[in-house]
């Protein structure tokens, strides 16, 4: 049973207020709110077992790890990977991006190798590859991508060569809210031997993910766009290519032996993590995505459909709204403009409405442009949000024009 | 006094903003500060003239003449192009040595970093950074 009033109070957050307004918070693409069982998890942690894991021989320690390791299990489930040990604890997607980049590239490519990208990417998959392309001198190709920034399988098709090595390509736009195919791409690009890297930060909150059957050799998610804490994330990676794969970081918990003329390295997957890690993150991420099982991927879904029609539907009639897709998204994420009105000054006006939304280039500076515009307002809701807030900021939008003079 | 002509410029807004009840009316204000303040020529509207940190585009020109400052300035946001007229309004006319020895209290004393939200990320500490820097390199 989804009681959204009931779901709404686990969310301590959700029901605070500024100026006598309840707040609306319409940014989780941004990031999303924690509910009470996550905040409490890592409070349990702080204040009844902190310790280091995997190293100390008493009780606190042992219980650490075991909840550490519990939350591996968790991420594997909640993907559906094959192996637990495919699945590492990174501080978010950007690491994660990283991590691949660094020190898997190089083990696949070779000087003139090409690396395929979404021309829709977020800065986070794309810079981490300029930069190692330009050090291994390989080079980028971008993809093209249809009007609502899916991917091109045409343009992808044509693109495909055996010079390519790699495809970074995002699950859910986080401007459009658009869903690429990662299935077909994936199975394109393994008839010729490209291994796919699928950033998922967009869609983990809103659909179940299937890594065996989507097929991806990579796959990452942050921790804090779904519902868990900020400064954790995973990588998944198939167990060949994460074998092959070098770490990126060395010491702490990821070495095996040390001596000073050569130091081996640790069993996946911790040999890929270094240091002591976000231990209550971990544990905290544990906690949430339980949370999204015990509601069911399913029911978020359709409480997100609802959300969704009425947002396309009343945001596509509203008068001077000028959307940035074309079609109703996958994900309840809206890009849109109001008519000769920057993004910022919306933006601004809604904080005092205290509605949240994210304003600008969305980090993702290559799309923005490839659709024409030098920014948007971008209301991201979840299941928590309400058809009522969605009024609301209907009519905060309507208010707005009128504030500006742009009613009429 | 020294700093005779910033303070009276101030009070003189303040009062203004005195008279407003709701939020609405302070944005309101600014927003036909921003659409009164005559928009920049598009040539100079140039990277050298570019202020960074805002958001929307800011574009800032610092002239002196006589020993006093003349500002000109735009923007593609009308809230932060208001700003950039409330600017105007404050440092407009004034000595470069008032100018430089003149601080960021007035954005309270208006209420403007209290009341609203405009004060975070649209660079106008970036703005007034500009001009006193302008004013001090002059002296």
């Amino acid at each position: 049973m989804f009681n959204l009033n009931q779901i709404r109070l686990d969310f301590p957050i959700l029901n605070s207020t500024r100026n006598n307004q309840p707040l609306v918070y319409f940014d989780n693409a941004a990031t999303t709110q924690k509910p009470k069982i996550v905040i409490d998890t890592i409070s349990d942690f702080y204040s009844n077992y902190n310790s280091n894991i995997q190293r100390g021989m008493y009780f606190l320690a042992d219980r650490a790890t075991t909840e550490f390791e519990k939350s591996r299990r968790v991420v594997r489930k909640f993907l559906n990977a094959q192996l637990k040990e495919e699945i590492i604890f990174t501080s978010g997607t950007t690491q994660s991006i990283n991590m691949v980049a660094f020190g898997f590239l190089n083990t696949v490519s070779s000087a003139g190798d090409e690396v395929l990208i979404g021309e829709m990417e977020h800065h986070a998959n794309i810079v981490p590859w300029q930069v190692i392309c330009d050090k291994l001198k390989l080079k980028i190709v971008t993809i093209k991508c249809c009007e609502n920034g899916k991917i091109d399988i045409w343009d992808l098709k044509n693109k495909m060569n055996s010079k390519v090595k790699l495809l970074a390509v995002q699950q859910t736009s986080n401007i459009t809210g658009h869903e690429n195919n990662i299935k077909e791409i994936c199975n394109l690009a393994q008839k010729q031997n490209i291994k796919v890297f699928v950033d998922g930060a967009q869609s983990v909150s809103h659909k179940p993910i299937n890594l065996q059957d989507l097929n991806c050799d990579f796959f990452s998610f942050s921790g804090h766009k779904c519902f868990g804490p900020t400064g954790v994330g995973v990588l998944y990676g198939k167990k060949e290519l994460l074998l092959k794969m070098e770490p990126f970081m060395f010491g702490g918990n990821m070495i095996d032996l040390v001596s000073f003329s050569k130091s081996t390295w640790g069993k996946l997957p911790y040999k890929f993590e270094a240091g002591t890690v976000n231990i209550a993150g971990v544990i905290g991420l544990g906690a949430a995505l339980k949370y999204i099982l015990s509601l069911g991927l399913n029911n978020i879904q359709k409480q997100e459909d609802l959300l969704k029609e009425k947002m396309w539907e009343e945001l596509g009639a509203a008068k001077n709204v000028v959307m940035g897709l074309t079609k109703k998204p996958d994900s309840p994420i809206f890009s849109f403009n109001i008519k000769s009105t920057h993004s910022y000054d919306v933006g601004s006006l809604l904080d005092e409405m205290n509605i949240c939304v994210r304003t600008g280039h969305l980090c993702a500076q290559p799309a923005i442009k490839s659709l024409g515009v030098s920014g948007f307002v971008r209301a991201s809701l979840c299941f928590y949000n309400t058809e009522e807030e969605v009024s609301v900021f209907i009519s905060a939008l309507k208010r707005i024009m009128k504030i500006v003079n742009n009613g009429n | 006094m020294l700093i005779m002509g910033i303070e009276k410029n101030i009070s003189k807004i303040v009062s203004e903003f005195s008279f407003f009840e709701s939020w609405e009316e302070k944005y309101e204000y600014l927003i036909e500060l921003g659409k009164s303040t005559p928009p920049l020529n598009k040539e100079l509207k140039n990277d050298l003239n570019i202020v960074r940190g805002c958001q929307a585009q800011v574009w800032l020109i610092c002239e002196i003449k006589n020993g006093k400052l003349f500002l000109q300035g735009d923007s593609d946001a009308i809230i932060t192009r208001g700003l950039v007229g409330l600017l105007i309004c404050i440092f407009n006319n004034c000595t470069i040595e008032e100018v430089a020895r003149s601080n960021n209290f007035f954005l309270e004393k208006i209420g403007l970093s209290k009341h609203l939200s405009i004060t975070r990320s649209n660079g106008i500490n970036e703005m007034i950074k500009k001009i006193r820097l302008y004013c001090s390199n002059y002296e």
